[in-house]
């Protein structure tokens, strides 16, 4: 409340200064007609800049609607479900964003995961594929809808980063990372805040994690020290 | 018929009485001169006959209102003093054309004319004008709106002399064009002598007297004769001023008082001179006392 | 004899909002001024923001809405009625037909107009902003409303107008009869104190949850009482007193 007032005084003696000083500035120089014509250019300027923006600008990024949210909800209860199902049911084409192949020696593949590292926040499963042959791994990536504030912002999550080093399966996340979106909300944030606060605001939900699914061939081990690797049907 | 009507008009700023119990009625198509010395109560009369303050005690009518914030007496009254002022944006010209917008019997073509005339240039700002210029401007304005109640509180001061006699001029013409009722309050009353049909004297609040030129002029007489005769005379006569030089004498003495003919006057050896009605106004807020000489004595 | 002018107070009135209208322009020539300031100052990162992370993903929104223009567009409505009330501008009133009631209704419509002028410039600097914004980063730009909402427009007005108001009677309150400048004096001093004693007598909450077209009502009404305060104490006010 203080700092809000403090910042009012400040703005008021700021405007009074501006006000009395261009007050002067303008009789000297500007005529009633002239100021007239000045602000109705400055209206006719702001009606064209809303055509123009009515018209021609389209954003790339779409506000998801309630429909929508509740539909991606849903979808994510049941994928959260099937996860703790260890059921890879869900793990569907749509998903999977993209696939790694490495070859390794031996019958033993340990898997690190580097969790400690920030951001990382992904469920790694590991599965038996009779079609792997021996000394091979397929790791696929399996990304979710992630919604921020209506936004699906999973285009802008990076991919795990993957590598071998002495024989091991490395899994690492990328350095953290910003997106930054400009939004034109043509109202009242203060209104808008309160009133959304009063209402219990909108429907948040925890997003599913991501998924790293290692498949192996049936005669390997996966050696996983963490114990942060599931098993996956 | 009475344009103005007071009845114990008083008026007080704070412990300062300005106007105390003043009663006077002015007719209409007049023109009035209120004369008073400075501090007298003048401004702030014809302030309250323009509605701008209220009494403090007693009643005003202005064509049978109070005038004070009245938008009906207010559309018939215009104030010329040298607080008159314009907005900045405007020049001469667009302020007569505002003048003409609101008021009713405005004569713009006069205001060019005379504006003309005194070599006022149109396209500057009010406040650009020098002291004489725009004390010029302010009494065509007054004067070209022709309203039925016009207030001149001071309207000449700052003009040359010559200006002056011509708007003497320009005030008649324009009254006898467009008879009103016009109040000039100014010190410079030897000048407007002329043209005034009345004079209101106000004295530290108080009205003095309320007469017209011819009866002002006769109220006081100047009487010089030997110093005995003189000394006989102040005896029974109120005396408004007296000086000595010599053996002679001079005494400023009520003309209606003075129960002595002319004859026998001067069989008294005393010279009776009439007073022009400036003296007179002089003389009548005398005070005694009040001589600038004796503060170097 | 002369006859007398019978002009109607209407019909005065009307002639001095014209001109009034047309010679304090300068106020909303500084509003625009002051728009642009704060366009260019809230240009890069509007008037709030909201982050979320997610993972490695660090999600910021930097939102564009109308607070700043209309708090800027608030707080000028209440200095120009504090100005509007002043002795430079009151004097000129005296030059024509006027009456200090008649110069005080007069002013009022023309807060009353320039409030709504007011609203139109600060959906113009929105507009304006908003083009720039989209020009500048058009592949981060998110169109969430677009359209200024009928009630929104109303909210604006009426907090415009009631902000110029309390502008307004302040001044006359300090131009007028000494009883009410004391009393102007007292109120302000057990405003403070109730504010320093107790700041939670003052809350805006269930106030600021009301529906859009409430707030202006509310707006309007106190704006309305603001405007009768000063005509009153404009009519009771001497110009000596200015």
């Amino acid at each position: 409340m203080t700092s809000f007032m403090m910042l009012f005084l400040f703005m008021l003696l700021v405007i009074t200064f501006l006000l009395s000083k261009f007050s002067r500035i303008t009789q000297k120089f500007w005529s009633p007609r002239k100021i007239i014509i000045g602000i109705t250019g400055y209206l006719l300027l702001g009606l064209c800049a809303f055509l123009y923006v009515s018209f021609f600008a389209e954003s790339p990024i779409q506000v998801l609607s309630g429909t929508d949210l509740k539909t991606i909800e849903k979808n994510s209860h049941t994928i959260q479900a099937y996860d703790q199902e260890y059921n890879a049911s869900y793990l569907t084409e749509d998903h999977l964003r993209k696939t790694w192949e490495f070859d390794f020696q031996g019958t033993e593949l340990p898997v690190i995961s580097d969790n400690n590292t920030p951001g990382f926040h992904f469920n790694v499963r590991y599965r038996y594929n009779d079609d792997m042959p021996a000394g091979k791994a397929l790791v696929s990536y399996y990304q979710f809808q992630d919604i921020v504030d209506g936004i699906d912002i999973s285009a802008e999550i990076p991919l795990p980063h993957l590598y071998m080093e002495q024989n091991e399966l490395v899994i690492q996340a990328l350095p953290e990372h910003r997106v930054q979106y400009y939004r034109a909300k043509a109202s009242f944030m203060l209104l808008d805040f309160h009133r959304y606060h009063e209402q219990g605001g909108y429907t948040l939900f925890a997003p599913s994690s991501n998924v790293i699914v290692i498949d192996i061939s049936p005669h390997t081990t996966l050696e996983d020290r963490q114990g942060l690797i599931q098993y996956l049907q | 018929m009475k344009v103005i009507r007071c009845e114990q008009l008083s008026k007080s700023y704070g412990h300062r009485q300005a106007l105390q119990q003043v009663t006077c009625a002015i007719d209409g198509q007049k023109i009035v001169g209120i004369i008073g010395r400075n501090g007298a109560g003048k401004s702030t009369l014809l302030h309250i006959f323009s509605g701008h303050i209220k009494a403090t005690n007693g009643t005003c009518q202005l064509f049978d209102q109070n005038p004070f914030n009245n938008i009906r007496t207010a559309a018939n009254t215009i104030l010329i003093d040298d607080q008159l002022s314009f907005s900045n944006y405007l020049s001469l010209s667009d302020i007569l054309t505002m003048a003409a917008d609101f008021y009713p019997n405005w004569q713009n073509d006069l205001a060019y004319r005379l504006l003309q005339y005194a070599e006022i240039d149109l396209a500057v700002k009010h406040q650009q004008l020098s002291k004489g210029h725009r004390a010029i401007f302010n009494v065509v304005y007054g004067l070209v709106a022709r309203c039925a109640f016009t207030i001149l509180d001071e309207p000449m001061n700052g003009m040359d002399e010559a200006i002056r006699q011509d708007f003497y001029r320009v005030i008649l013409k324009e009254y006898i064009a467009f008879p009103r009722t016009i109040l000039i309050a100014s010190h410079h009353l030897q000048e407007m002598e002329t043209i005034l049909e009345e004079i209101l004297l106000l004295h530290k609040g108080k009205i003095i007297t309320h007469a017209t030129i011819d009866e002002l002029r006769e109220q006081l007489i100047s009487l010089t004769g030997p110093n005995e005769e003189i000394d006989v005379l102040c005896a029974y006569l109120p005396i408004y001023a007296r000086k000595t030089m010599a053996n002679l004498s001079s005494i400023i003495v009520d003309a209606y008082q003075l129960k002595l003919s002319h004859e026998e006057l001067q069989a008294r050896g005393i010279t009776q001179t009439a007073l022009s009605v400036s003296d007179v106004c002089k003389y009548l807020t005398y005070e005694e006392g009040s001589d600038i000489d004796a503060i170097f004595d | 004899m002369q006859s007398l002018t019978k002009l109607s107070p209407i019909l005065i009135i009307k002639k001095q909002v014209k001109w009034k209208a047309k010679l304090y322009i300068s106020a909303l020539s500084s509003l625009v001024i002051l728009q642009i300031i704060f366009t260019l100052l809230f240009f890069n990162h509007g008037n709030a923001s909201e982050g979320y992370g997610r993972g490695n993903v660090n999600v910021q929104f930097f939102i564009y809405s109308l607070d700043v223009y209309v708090m800027v567009a608030m707080l000028w409505a209440f200095i120009t009625g504090l100005l509007f009330s002043t002795k430079a501008y009151r004097r000129d009133d005296l030059a024509i037909i006027s009456s200090q009631a008649s110069s005080a209704i007069a002013t009022i419509l023309v807060v009353i107009l320039y409030s709504m002028i007011a609203v139109m410039i600060i959906a113009a600097s929105y507009y304006i902003q908003l083009i720039g914004l989209f020009l500048r980063q058009k592949d981060a730009f998110i169109i969430d409303q677009l359209i200024i909402s009928p009630s929104i427009l109303l909210v604006c007005f009426g907090s415009i107008c009631l902000f110029g108001a309390v502008g307004l009677l302040v001044g006359y309150c300090f131009q007028g009869p000494i009883i009410v400048k004391l009393a102007t004096i007292l109120f302000f001093i057990v405003s403070l104190f109730v504010l320093i004693v107790y700041p939670e007598f003052i809350n805006l909450q269930s106030f600021i949850l009301l529906s859009n077209l409430k707030i202006s009502i509310c707006c309007f009404l106190l704006a309305i009482l603001c405007f009768g305060l000063t005509i009153w104490i404009a009519h009771q006010s001497e110009v000596s007193a200015l």
